[in-house]
């Protein structure tokens, strides 16, 4: 099942235990948009955000901060997104957390790839902050948040 | 914390800041292509290609969507194998145009700021 915006939706029966989104990652290298994204989702979305300049950094801080989801570049310089996501999955601590990827390769086939991957969603670039902390928040509404009951 | 109720824009100063930024940046990339057509390796076209990218994707995120356009046809082109020159030549003209539209759009007091900062 798929949104308007071709992303990956699963509701469940699940859904009445849902933890609100509240604490998200951001992985980006580029230090303007990761500036946008603070501001985004902190000042403007009122959600707890981190931000990592790239996907080895995010390796390090995903587990760590155990976040209720993770907003992932896909081209970065070194480690790209795609490898990003397939590491963290790799790591016990990481199999269930929830990954929407930002990009600007949004083509079908593109979009395709990324759900295959496991990722909950895609934004396209350029996003508009004032709505991003929203689109996750409806993204993170959708999918089946069996973990959040346990904490 | 939750959003402001004022109605000021919350991505002013980052726009400004970006602004205040983009001749860096054109020089980036002006640099980048000086040296692959030296005659060095493809990296240089791969960081070109990176950061056309990058700019692309900032610019539109602010709302610089011609900028943004520029960036995207130049990440284009450096996304193929050992592209002719005189395809890059006039996207490189049509970026530098609309670098420094967005530049010379910069407060005064913005760019002294940046300069203060840099040296």
């Amino acid at each position: 099942m798929q949104d308007k915006l071709g992303n990956g939706c699963k509701p469940t029966a699940q859904d009445g235990q849902r933890r609100p989104l509240s604490r998200v990652v951001a992985v980006e290298d580029d230090p303007d948009i990761r500036a946008v994204v603070d501001l985004a989702l902190g000042h403007v979305g009122g959600l707890a955000v981190t931000c990592c300049d790239g996907g080895r950094v995010a390796l390090e801080v995903v587990p760590a901060i155990d976040p209720d989801l993770v907003l992932l570049d896909v081209m970065m310089p070194g480690m790209d997104g795609l490898e990003t996501l397939t590491r963290l999955r790799l790591d016990p601590r990481n199999r269930l957390v929830r990954v929407v990827f930002m990009t600007a390769r949004v083509q079908p086939h593109h979009r395709a790839d990324y759900l295959a991957r496991g990722a909950l969603g895609v934004i396209a670039k350029p996003f508009d902050p004032l709505t991003l902390a929203q689109q996750l928040r409806q993204l993170h509404a959708t999918v089946d948040l069996s973990r959040g009951s346990t904490g | 914390m939750p959003p402001s109720t004022c109605q000021e824009d919350p991505l002013a100063e980052l726009r400004a800041r970006f602004a205040a930024r983009t001749q860096e940046r054109l020089a980036a990339i002006l640099d980048l292509v000086a040296g692959w057509r030296a005659g060095t390796a493809n990296a240089q076209l791969d960081e070109l290609r990176r950061e056309a990218h990058q700019l692309a994707g900032s610019a539109g995120t602010f709302g610089f969507a011609a900028l943004a356009e520029a960036a995207a046809s130049l990440e284009a082109v450096a996304e193929q194998d050992d592209p002719p020159f005189d395809t890059i030549q006039p996207l490189l003209t049509v970026l530098t145009a609309q670098a420094n539209r967005l530049v010379a759009a910069v407060p005064a007091s913005r760019r002294r700021e940046r300069d203060r900062v840099a040296t």
